[in-house]
């Protein structure tokens, strides 16, 4: 929170699906995203991390009720009308998605699909595109332009598809990168190598990175803040090592133990059982709770816990609950 | 009334039996220098699989863990029958007895092999209710003539009696997949390939599609199943860490090849190939 200046605010953000029964995928998330620093968003399926992502990009389905303020700079996102917003999109908030073989046209060669999204945002010469999409290329560490360019998506491994994509969101100079499980069809070494990437370029060009994945595994390498969510709310907040090392909140400590690690094998997983039917009075966890108890008859807020400031949890009791985990993680050292 | 209806549902106990014994030196499926050719056309061809041999005990679980393009998911296809391989030969050994040729035990020498998928939703056929899912496999139509009879009632009824063995809830008998949960679809593919009482499952990146917590459930699900059952399972995931948790065995592939075989604390903690050292440097770790 020390170094850059903040580049998207989210406040309060609220996404309903009336379309889909009234779904509420976000109930009041607020975040920032900052220059120089990643920012982790972890969460199941149906937490609604990949929804805060498409807020942000105006990329939400026609009708979804979207409440709160997105803030990029002076300019308010919300309900920014979709021709203001095709210049915001890809120019200032880019994003970078799980699936290369669907974020690329399969028909068209790699070099022809960079050219059009550099194009639509800066019309300018042949020769100036061509710099920009080779600097992009470059900052993504692929040398090879002359073949990479002349390529079909297929041609390519995952991998270089993957930076591709990455350099297309480069290409156009924005400043906030979003990517929804960046690296999740890709394999381990492969993995390594793109976030190995993805920390140079948030260094290199001072860029708001938000990392959304259900791996805390995989963002405590990489992010600088963390944010757990569940259900559609912020569950706990801090800085991702100290989140990692003692999580304040009952569910971030069931997710980073049902982690297999290569030291703790052979046993059984502890699973996220349920205690009691779920009710929508209350803490929305409280049904798999280990440690409900009356309080959490009443939904708790994102509140400090005791011992640190810049640390935040939704729970009663997450003085106990990271008094505990620091307690453990003392006694495995 | 009695949710077993009757139904005498031993067979996977019966293997349990079989598996405790039978001595551990006698293998239940040996892959002999198991070569698999990809035609790509204009008379090219891509070596998937290179002279891989190795032998699945009993109950173990043996794990293949690679990248994609190590000819892992193809080694684990020609376990599971589905490929014949160019070169070598896979040898089951079903219902105690020896070694021998699928082929030659036809049909049983496939069915006994059963194969988990990733994409759960791609492996299941989206018009069939839960029950005929699993149920299928129960009794996979005249193809082998089964104990628990024919009757539509009665094998629902089987059905409904087992589903809470895979963690399913009995209120999920009559749903179709696409009202199912990744992890409650994956539950449903794990339990029609145990109830066609396999000796072997292969299990193709079976966890990877899953949330952690689900993994987790579904990981456990696996380790509960091998332990009552006696069945050996081949877990084939990139993921060593995955690998690592279930196996008792690690077998690695690097372009084709076999590059390490050995007990898993041997492969964690003093790997032997170069591959495998990058391998586990790779693992996202939470300590740092």
């Amino acid at each position: 929170m020390h170094q850059g200046e903040t580049l998207l605010t989210v406040r309060d953000l609220r996404v309903e699906f009336p379309a889909r029964g009234g779904v509420t995928a976000l109930r009041g998330v607020s975040l920032a995203l900052q220059g120089g620093r990643t920012l982790g968003i972890a969460g199941e399926s149906g937490s609604g991390k990949t929804t805060a992502g498409l807020a942000a990009m105006g990329l939400l389905p026609p009708g979804t009720r979207v409440t709160g303020s997105i803030r990029l700079g002076e300019r308010e996102l919300v309900g920014l009308p979709e021709k203001e917003y095709r210049r915001v999109r890809g120019r200032q908030v880019a994003m970078i998605f799980q699936e290369t073989s669907t974020a690329l046209n399969p028909v068209l060669k790699v070099g022809d699909q960079l050219r059009m999204a550099t194009r639509a945002h800066f019309p300018g010469s042949k020769d100036d595109v061509r710099a920009r999409i080779v600097a992009a290329l470059e900052s993504v560490r692929l040398t090879d332009h002359t073949r990479v360019l002349r390529s079909y998506p297929h041609e390519l491994s995952g991998g270089m598809c993957q930076r591709i994509v990455i350099a297309m969101a480069l290409s156009c100079g924005s400043r906030v990168l979003l990517a929804d499980e960046p690296t999740t069809a890709l394999d381990v070494s492969v993995q390594e190598e793109i976030l190995a990437l993805l920390r140079t370029v948030v260094a290199e060009r001072q860029l708001a990175l938000m990392l959304i994945s259900h791996d805390l595994a995989f963002l405590a390498d990489l992010c600088d803040d963390l944010v757990v969510m569940y259900k559609g709310q912020i569950v706990e907040a801090g800085s991702a090592q100290s989140v990692i090392s003692s999580p304040a909140h009952p569910y971030t400590r069931a997710l980073l133990e049902c982690i297999p690690s290569l030291h703790s094998r052979r046993g059984t997983l502890p699973e996220l059982r349920e205690y009691e039917a779920p009710s929508a009075q209350g803490c929305g966890y409280r049904h798999r709770c280990p440690w409900r108890a009356d309080p959490c008859l009443e939904a708790p807020a994102l509140a400090a816990v005791a011992a640190s400031a810049e640390r935040s949890a939704r729970c009663w009791r997450s003085a106990e609950v990271l008094r505990q985990s620091v307690t453990e993680s003392e006694s495995v050292v | 009334m009695d949710p077993d209806h009757g139904v005498q549902v031993t067979v996977p106990e019966a293997s349990a039996t079989a598996a405790q014994s039978r001595p551990p030196a006698s293998p239940l499926m040996s892959a002999e220098e198991v070569v698999v050719d990809y035609h790509l056309g204009r008379g090219r061809t891509l070596r998937a699989v290179d002279h891989v041999s190795f032998e699945l005990q009993p109950g173990e679980v043996l794990g293949i863990v690679g990248e994609s393009g190590s000819g892992k998911s193809t080694l684990g296809k020609v376990a599971a029958g589905f490929i014949r391989p160019d070169h070598g030969r896979v040898l089951v050994a079903s219902d105690g007895s020896a070694l021998q040729d699928r082929a030659q035990r036809h049909p049983r020498g496939y069915r006994d092999v059963q194969m988990v998928f990733q994409e759960s939703a791609a492996a299941l056929n989206p018009r069939l209710p839960v029950w005929k899912l699993i149920g299928e496999s129960v009794r996979p139509d005249r193809l082998l003539s089964h104990p628990w009879g024919s009757g539509r009632t009665q094998l629902r009824d089987v059905v409904l009696a087992q589903l809470g063995r895979y963690g399913l809830s009995r209120a999920l008998i009559d749903k179709r997949p696409a009202e199912l949960s990744g992890g409650e679809k994956q539950r449903v593919a794990v339990a029609r390939a145990m109830l066609a009482s396999p000796a072997v499952v292969v299990c193709d990146e079976a966890v990877s599609s899953l949330d952690v917590s689900i993994r987790a459930v579904v990981l456990n699900l696996f380790k509960r199943l091998r332990d009552e059952t006696g069945v050996a399972l081949i877990f084939i995931s990139h993921d060593i860490a995955v690998v690592a948790h279930l196996a008792d065995r690690i077998l690695v592939m690097h372009n084709g090849r076999n590059v390490e075989t050995g007990a898993t604390a041997q492969v964690i903690d003093e790997p032997k190939d170069a591959y495998t050292r990058q391998l586990l440097a790779a693992v996202p770790r939470l300590e740092r």
